[in-house]
């Protein structure tokens, strides 16, 4: 059956690719005695590259952006041209460029020190008004520097679910929603490396250490055909590549965590290194306990980011960068916990000429956990990894009017679910759950065309390739969850093989100078599911591959999208509309055990998901007052043949308004004030509606999934930061914060209970998490 | 391992955040009532129970009608039957029923045209071999909790089910374990429940249940409503091993009494 759908695939496909060397040889044959400019942009102080930078030719109104390595390339008539670069943040350069035979010219822009005071020419929203990308939020990392959060933790996972579209997942949680998905539904990536679990502390922060963050960009939807894995969302996470000019140093001090970053040229102007790291110290409070388990328990986390680069030549760059951090929960000397992710990325751009830059990066992922019980008689170690070595070639190709981008991409994942190990004397056995292998084939290719000065469209097509692949026994199950067939597999053996083909596209109808229409369907198939049956995302929860009993998630999206700037580029509003089905979801049946279970896939539904909704999006760009307002309407649902006979239900994560406020005032020349508000409906849930007895208990009786409401929830927090002098070598800075300012006891946990005296009676009982909670950090740069 | 977690929790909480517990006002509308069924089977005594309820709405008092005329019979995988009468509104009793150990039994509770039936195996018992009091000091606070010592039999699936009883008052706890992690082996379990302080001199009761792995399902299905501390899944009615929508369960064990003073 498979075998099929992939062989008329294949007999198709020629096609497409006939389509895509025809477009380009045509145009490229039209377009004699052009020629080429193209380079690299850095920042002059820095020498960091710039991502996402403007590039334009003024007299004819061609515009580029450069990739995510800095590099650009334009391509027009020879002639004599004035090129201008903008970049948020930094001064306008132009230049005079005179175009006969290729151009190579490397630009370095100036940083405005007044990131409010930006004076941006009218066509710097060029990008928005002529990209056929929608469904993309970029932050700005000094932006995100001003905004306040819980115990002052500048966090990049809080800062995006401020935007449209994007959901919490709730307090002390850093998953997110996107569009109706569920938290696994995003890819997130570091440096191109999978971060399995994005989340310290179980949850109250995330893994990313702004310090030594470049650049994020989240895709909620037209997910470019470059990326794939995952349903929801693309959160793409670009580390500094390290100062190539003069050593700096820079850190804070904060109440429950210090920082300090390293960075400095390794050869001047030919290579950099950035050395970032962070611990928490929550555990230092535990010392002051006179409790003995408490006062010798452990409970932090440290994270390291290191980045080098080395520029060879102009056509070479290598790039090495790694992540490591680690969780560690001890009870004195009984009980360890421990986990962490670690990321290395190795990446080769070259530049082959003017026109074809390619990128080739070898990228290794691992998260693992480590349970330990050492009370004696029943010790024992849980230990869990998964780990990914990832192969990936991309090209883009930069011809008039097109942009292509085409490459493959092999990743090869190994999950070891559980080994559980222990002492002789234990009364915990030791067992091992089957280890799974699975490798994933993608080749993706697009075309970035600029149609026409109204049309542009972005069309590709992604196939994407799953195979579980021996050693292993692998059973299939009847309804009931009993094992039916095992069969075992050799070493490499394809177990089970699944192909998708991913089609992308999307258009942009330019309405008039500053408005602009967009349009995007997606596919995306995700092999890889996060179990977790409980409301709290724990670092045990389990991670399996598609298999014989688990298809791949499908996800089809739809979204329109309407543009507009106003009052000289000022503002921007955004209306995007979106339709998501998603098959193959991933539900429990009642009492699922998803813990050390060989069985475990005989314990999940299998259904389907649709969300659809409406986000706005105002935001107010430059000025000492900015900020933006986010509104969505929308729905999500689930539907499972094990749970109320198949009809659709809310999902926990249907909020149906979500409304965030975000404004930054700069008030004089030292202080900068901010505040955030948030509000949304609360989570759907199941309540009791009847309750009944057994034995001496009472018992709660349930309907319907998710029929009621958690409380709504909202929440403002306030922040300040008091710069410190300017003009100094050494400079310092204060942040202030004030989480939940107005102290609401937003609903955590509602339990139901026997009213206490009194056991006639039924009683909720609300738990907020936080209350009111300041903070304070001290920032210092030399 | 579990409770260790919660501690974890709650000492991130206590540092660092004030968390804060109050009374809300949910307004929940009625649900229709809902024939509770709960069977039992022993091996201590002949004499067995079967209790028939309805649900009642959440808002309502906790208390819960017998639901009288109902025939009930239990029969075994040997053809006996069993003819239960009705002793007192709800309460169905037989007084002839001794529970062996490997047998099957077959509830059949017919009620106003329905016919709600389910069946239970009964394991072989599991026999505990000591009793004693641990102490845990929690932020300062000794707890006194109750540990048992039993050898698990291996190369069988055994589920295990604990009622704790501290001078007269039943825990509220479900204590139910299996032998996933420690098959085969001399197996310790304390038993603890934070509701419940024991002091020396109070009288501590346990029973002993060897359960039917469907009902330790049940059991499980149950207890995750429950479980406190924000980690809790989504709850739903466990799955009965009664048919035709009843609530409850139909549960053939075996039993052990035990008892011991605090010292």
């Amino acid at each position: 059956m498979n075998r099929k759908v992939k062989f008329t695939f294949f007999k198709r496909s020629p096609i497409w690719l006939f389509c895509f060397c025809f477009l380009v040889s045509q145009t490229a044959k039209a377009q004699q005695q052009r020629s080429t400019v193209s380079g690299i942009i850095k920042d002059a102080s820095t020498g960091e590259t710039l991502i996402g930078a403007s590039v334009r030719l003024i007299e004819i109104d061609k515009a580029a952006s450069s990739n995510s390595y800095g590099f650009y390339s334009l391509s027009a008539p020879n002639g004599e041209y004035s090129l201008q670069i903008s970049y948020i943040g930094y001064q306008t350069l132009t230049k005079k460029i005179s175009l006969a035979g290729k151009l190579t010219l490397n630009l370095e822009l100036a940083s405005s020190n007044q990131l409010q005071e930006v004076v941006i020419s009218s066509k710097s929203s060029n990008e928005l008004m002529n990209s056929p990308q929608m469904g993309l939020e970029k932050l700005n990392m000094e932006g995100v520097k001003n905004i306040p959060v819980l115990l002052g933790e500048r966090d990049v996972l809080k800062t995006i679910q401020l935007l449209p579209g994007i959901k919490s997942a709730g307090e002390g949680n850093s998953g997110f929603y996107v569009r109706g998905g569920s938290s696994d539904h995003n890819l997130i990536l570091l440096d191109e490396a999978n971060v399995y679990n994005a989340s310290h502390l179980l949850g109250f922060f995330s893994t990313f250490n702004s310090d030594a963050i470049k650049d994020v960009a989240v895709y909620k939807g037209g997910m470019p055909a470059q990326y794939g894995g995952r349903l929801a969302s693309v959160l793409d996470i670009k580390m500094n590549d390290g100062n190539s000019k003069e050593y700096t140093a820079e850190g804070g001090i904060g109440l429950i965590s210090s920082r300090l970053k390293v960075e400095g040229p390794l050869i001047k102007d030919k290579g950099s290194f950035m050395l970032s790291g962070r611990r928490t110290y929550a555990d230092m409070f535990l010392k002051l306990s006179s409790d003995t388990v408490l006062n010798g328990s452990a409970l932090y986390f440290y994270d390291v980011n290191a980045k080098a680069n080395y520029e060879i030549n102009d056509r070479n760059t290598m790039y090495l960068s790694g992540y490591f951090g680690q969780d560690k929960l001890g009870l004195n000397k009984t009980f360890y916990f421990n986990w962490g992710n670690t990321t290395a990325t190795l990446r080769w751009n070259h530049i082959f000429n003017s026109k074809i830059f390619s990128n080739t990066s070898l990228i290794y992922s691992d998260y693992n956990y480590a349970i330990e019980n050492l009370q004696s008689g029943n010790d024992f170690r849980v230990t869990s990894i998964i780990r990914d070595w990832n192969l990936k070639q991309d090209f883009q190709y930069f011809t008039t009017g097109h942009t292509l981008r085409f490459g493959l991409n092999a990743n090869h994942h190994r999950i070891e679910p559980g080994k559980i190990s222990s002492s002789q004397t234990s009364e915990v056995n030791e067992r091992t759950i089957s280890t799974r292998n699975g490798l994933e084939l993608a080749a993706y290719i697009s075309d970035e065309w600029r149609v026409s000065d109204v049309v542009s469209l972005n069309y590709g097509l992604r196939l994407s390739s799953f195979a579980l692949l021996g050693p292993g026994t692998i059973k299939s199950y009847d309804q009931d969850g009993n094992t039916i067939a095992s069969r075992s597999y050799d070493k490499s053996q394809i177990i089970k093989h699944y192909f998708y083909p991913e089609p992308r596209f999307a258009i942009n109808y330019r309405l008039a100078e500053q408005s602009a229409l967009k349009a995007s369907v997606t596919r995306n198939t995700q092999n890889l599911h996060l179990l977790s049956n409980s409301s709290a995302s724990l670092p045990t929860d389990l991670w399996i591959m598609s298999s014989n009993n688990v298809k791949p998630q499908v996800a089809d999206q739809a979204a329109l999208g309407y543009y507009l700037n106003f009052n000289k580029d000022k503002f921007e509003f955004s209306a995007e509309v979106y339709y998501k089905n998603m098959r193959n979801q991933i539900d429990y049946k009642n009492a699922a055990n998803l813990r050390a279970n060989e069985n475990v896939e005989a314990e999940l539904l299998f259904g389907k998901g649709r969300a659809y909704g409406i986000e706005l999006f105002l935001k107010k760009k430059y000025g000492d007052f900015n900020g933006w307002i986010g509104y969505t309407l929308s729905r999500t649902e689930r539907s499972f043949d094990g749970i109320d006979n198949g009809t659709y239900f809310p999902a926990k994560q249907d909020r149906t308004h979500d409304l965030s406020l975000v404004a930054i005032y700069k008030a004089g020349k030292r202080w900068t004030l901010s505040g955030t508000f948030v509000y949304n409906t609360g989570n759907a849930v199941s309540f009791p509606h009847g309750k009944y007895q057994l034995e001496d208990r009472t018992e709660y009786y349930y309907g319907e999934r998710n029929r009621d409401r958690m409380p709504d929830y909202h929440r403002l927090d306030l922040g300040a930061t008091l710069e410190g002098k300017p003009g100094k070598r050494f400079t310092s800075s204060w942040t202030f914060g004030l989480y939940n300012a107005y102290n609401r006891h937003n609903a955590y946990t509602i339990e139901f209970e026997d009213v206490p005296g009194d056991a006639t009676r039924t009683q909720a009982v609300q738990t907020a998490l936080f209350g009111i909670i300041p903070s304070v950090t001290w920032n210092f740069k030399l | 391992m579990i409770h260790y977690f919660k501690y974890l929790f709650l000492s991130i909480g206590l540092i660092a955040f004030s968390s804060c517990e109050k009374v809300i006002d949910l307004n929940l509308d009625s649900q229709d009532p809902a024939l509770v069924i709960e069977g039992t089977v022993g091996n201590l005594t002949s004499d067995q129970i079967v209790k028939i309820s309805r649900s009642v709405s959440i808002g309502g008092k906790n208390e819960f009608p017998g639901v009288s005329g109902a025939t009930v019979t239990v029969s075994d995988d040997q053809g006996r039957i069993y003819n239960y009468t009705e002793q007192s509104p709800g309460v169905y009793i037989t007084r002839r029923l001794l529970g062996t150990p490997g047998r099957t039994y077959f509830l059949k509770v017919t009620f106003e045209g329905k016919e709600y039936r389910a069946s239970s195996a009964m394991p072989f018992p599991v026999h505990i071999d000591s009793l004693g009091i641990t102490s845990t000091t929690i932020f300062s606070d000794e707890r006194k909790s109750l540990q048992l010592q039993y050898q698990d039999p291996a190369g069988v699936k055994n589920c295990y089910r604990f009622i704790l009883t501290v001078n007269g008052v039943k825990s509220k706890t479900i204590f139910i374990y299996n032998d996933d992690f420690n098959d085969g082996n001399t197996v310790n379990r304390e038993l603890f429940d934070t509701d419940i302080d024991m002091e020396s001199g109070d009288n501590a009761g346990l029973e002993i249940q060897c359960i039917d792995p469907v009902l330790y399902r049940y059991w499980q299905g149950l207890d995750q409503n429950r479980n406190r501390g924000g980690a809790s899944t989504t709850p739903a009615n466990p799955v009965s091993n009664i048919t035709n929508g009843a609530l409850g369960y139909f549960s053939a064990h075996t039993q052990q009494m035990e008892s011991v003073t605090i010292p």
